[in-house]
């Protein structure tokens, strides 16, 4: 598809625009069930899912990606990203929706903590009544001051891992309901849904639910420990270029050699590291020092690493 | 001609337009800025200064810290702009502008309005904000750092001290420059300069690319980063250089001095005058 970023990149939308979108749509649809129910992608149902997911970010943000990549194979890695997150939200019911089920979790597991009535979670020794009208903006802002080990809630959850975020969301429900007072119970979703499930981790390639299938390899019966579970719970909290960083680790045997394979400037490098340290320091924590835990994930990486599912910004190809 | 329902669907909405001219640059403009592989969004906060021109992160992607705003430019074009990742880029990575801001963007720029700021400080590097912002600052800092001019270091970048340095005979650098043993004696020997484009054929076999014998006029230097040059600049490197900017600049640069030293006229010269010569007859 030669020349398709220039085109894009100038606001040129033509055919080399429509097979490139197309490609990386069908590449990415690959084990997926078509919207039909039928057993494959219809050219149709193909040419929806790119026109839904140019309509859902933005005409302005598919020039703009094409200003910002360097060659034809960054827009088109930048395409399927964009298709895959397409496909995720049509897959599940709705963010908040999901969010409101892991408050609800979070919440009333604390019941000396949070209180609900009439549909408004407060604090227990809070005694203002309802009425917080300066809209969510405010209070995203106030949940970002809370440092979490979550980064967000898996796309993929049917249910709140009981060790693993059910505590940083009380903590930013502790922070903001002080704030605003008792909310509504989809509010306070809303602004947990914003804090751990903003729409810019999309870009970022965690695992959405057939990739991550894919690499548990569906019902098994494996005991689940503690370890084994926190382990795939962390899965879910690694990028694409984590996953890629600790591929690396792996291959090359070092944080030299991790960072030589990724590319990147020292900035990236340097939060990759953090962000890794940090993530493993949660694993151990998580599964009470249990060093299977890190094991199993870095399996778990590596599995993800074969299926293909890592790290693809076409930084190398042209 | 049977027409594409998708391509049709598509292009029955019209599509924004960067305006991809290479204008000098003025405050209020969005940029793309590119160098070594790295392309950065730049929004433009002041004038040029020499070389340098102080410029603000800028991102399609909806997030930021606090200090970002997310603004529009009058060709529908949003971005956000980090405030708090701004650096003196150098002018010369500037590629093309993208578009302008709006005069309600540019206020918000000046004034800091903390009303119209959407999100809070990133506390932890768990945030995946820290990510985008590592990026932001990462591509930020090699537009600050390109140079195309000789490259200075810690090792000597003379062309006769690196020869020095790795024991090199004159029939090895003749070899690889492609000339004689007597022009490649003469050039150890002191008795004549690097000529255009020798340093990077040089730069594999000495470890380091060797620094130019040439000084160029900083007026030069200044006519040759402007953005209106950039396009014919990457197309000279792109047919003769390997897509190497470097080496097509230091290669223009000495060709425009070349120039300028049989230009005989009275008076100040224009440089770009001579750049613009230069490239025509490319």
């Amino acid at each position: 598809m030669d020349g398709v970023r220039d085109a894009v990149a100038s606001g040129t939308i033509d055919v080399r625009f429509v097979d490139a979108a197309r490609i990386a749509a069908r590449m990415v649809v690959r084990g997926r069930p078509p919207p039909s129910g039928g057993t494959g992608w219809a050219d149709d149902e193909i040419g929806d899912l790119v026109a839904d997911m140019v309509a859902r970010v933005g005409r302005d943000k598919v020039v703009l990606a094409a200003e910002k990549a360097v060659n034809d194979a960054q827009l088109s890695a930048w395409l399927r990203t964009a298709l895959a997150s397409q496909l995720d939200m049509a897959a599940r019911s709705t963010a908040s929706g999901r969010v409101l089920r892991s408050v609800e979790d979070a919440l009333r597991e604390d019941p000396d903590q949070f209180r609900l009535s009439n549909g408004h979670w407060g604090l227990v020794d809070d005694d203002q009544e309802p009425g917080w009208t300066e809209g969510i903006s405010p209070l995203v802002t106030v949940a970002h001051t809370v440092p979490t080990r979550a980064v967000r809630i898996s796309t993929a959850s049917h249910k709140t891992p009981p060790m693993a975020y059910r505590p940083d969301i009380r903590k930013v429900a502790t922070e903001v309901l002080s704030v605003a007072g008792p909310l509504a119970k989809d509010q306070l979703a809303e602004v947990v849904c914003a804090r751990f499930d903003g729409g810019f981790s999309e870009v970022l390639g965690y695992l959405d639910e057939y990739e991550l299938d894919s690499i548990l390899g569906g019902d098994d019966d494996t005991e689940l420990t503690d370890g084994l579970l926190a382990a795939r719970w962390m899965l879910t909290q690694l990028t694409a270029e984590e996953r890629a960083g600790l591929g690396a680790f792996l291959q090359t045997g070092g944080i030299r050699g991790m960072a030589d394979q990724l590319g990147g400037t020292k900035y990236q490098s340097e939060v990759l590291y953090a962000r890794l340290e940090e993530k493993l320091k949660t694993l151990q924590e998580l599964a009470g020092a249990d060093e299977a835990a890190v094991s199993h994930l870095l399996a778990l990486v590596g599995q993800s690493e074969q299926l293909g599912h890592s790290h693809e910004d076409g930084r190398d190809g042209d | 001609m049977a027409t594409d329902p998708l391509l049709e669907r598509l292009t029955a909405q019209s599509w924004p337009k960067p305006i991809g001219d290479h204008p000098a640059p003025r405050p209020g403009q969005l940029w793309r800025a590119t160098w070594d592989g790295v392309v950065a969004l730049v929004v433009v906060l002041s004038s040029p200064t020499g070389r340098r021109i102080e410029v603000a992160a800028a991102s399609p992607e909806l997030t930021g810290d606090e200090s970002a705003i997310e603004i529009e430019t009058t060709n529908s074009m949003r971005v956000v702009v980090w405030l708090s990742i701004s650096s003196d880029i150098m002018m010369f990575t500037l590629d093309h502008r993208i578009g302008d801001l709006s005069e309600d963007a540019i206020q918000m720029l000046r004034g800091p309005d903390h009303t119209r700021h959407k999100w809070g400080p990133i506390l932890s590097v768990l945030d995946d904000r820290a990510v985008e912002r590592a990026r932001l600052q990462g591509e930020l800092a090699v537009m600050h750092d390109a140079e195309w001019l000789s490259v200075s270091g810690p090792q000597p970048t003379d062309v006769r001290a690196l020869v020095a340095s790795r024991g090199l005979k004159a029939s090895e650098i003749a070899r690889a420059l492609s000339t004689t043993a007597g022009s490649a004696r003469r050039l150890l020997q002191g008795g004549r300069e690097l000529a255009p484009g020798e340093a990077d054929l040089l730069a594999p076999l000495l470890g380091a690319l060797p620094s130019s014998a040439v000084d160029f006029d900083p007026q030069l230097v200044e006519a040759l980063d402007l953005p209106r040059f950039r396009p014919a600049i990457d197309e000279r490197a792109a047919n003769r250089f390997s897509r190497n900017e470097v080496a097509a600049r230091r290669d223009l640069a000495t060709a425009v001095l070349g120039m300028a030293a049989r230009h005989r006229s009275p008076g100040e010269r224009n440089w770009q005058l001579l750049v613009d010569e230069a490239l025509r007859a490319d």
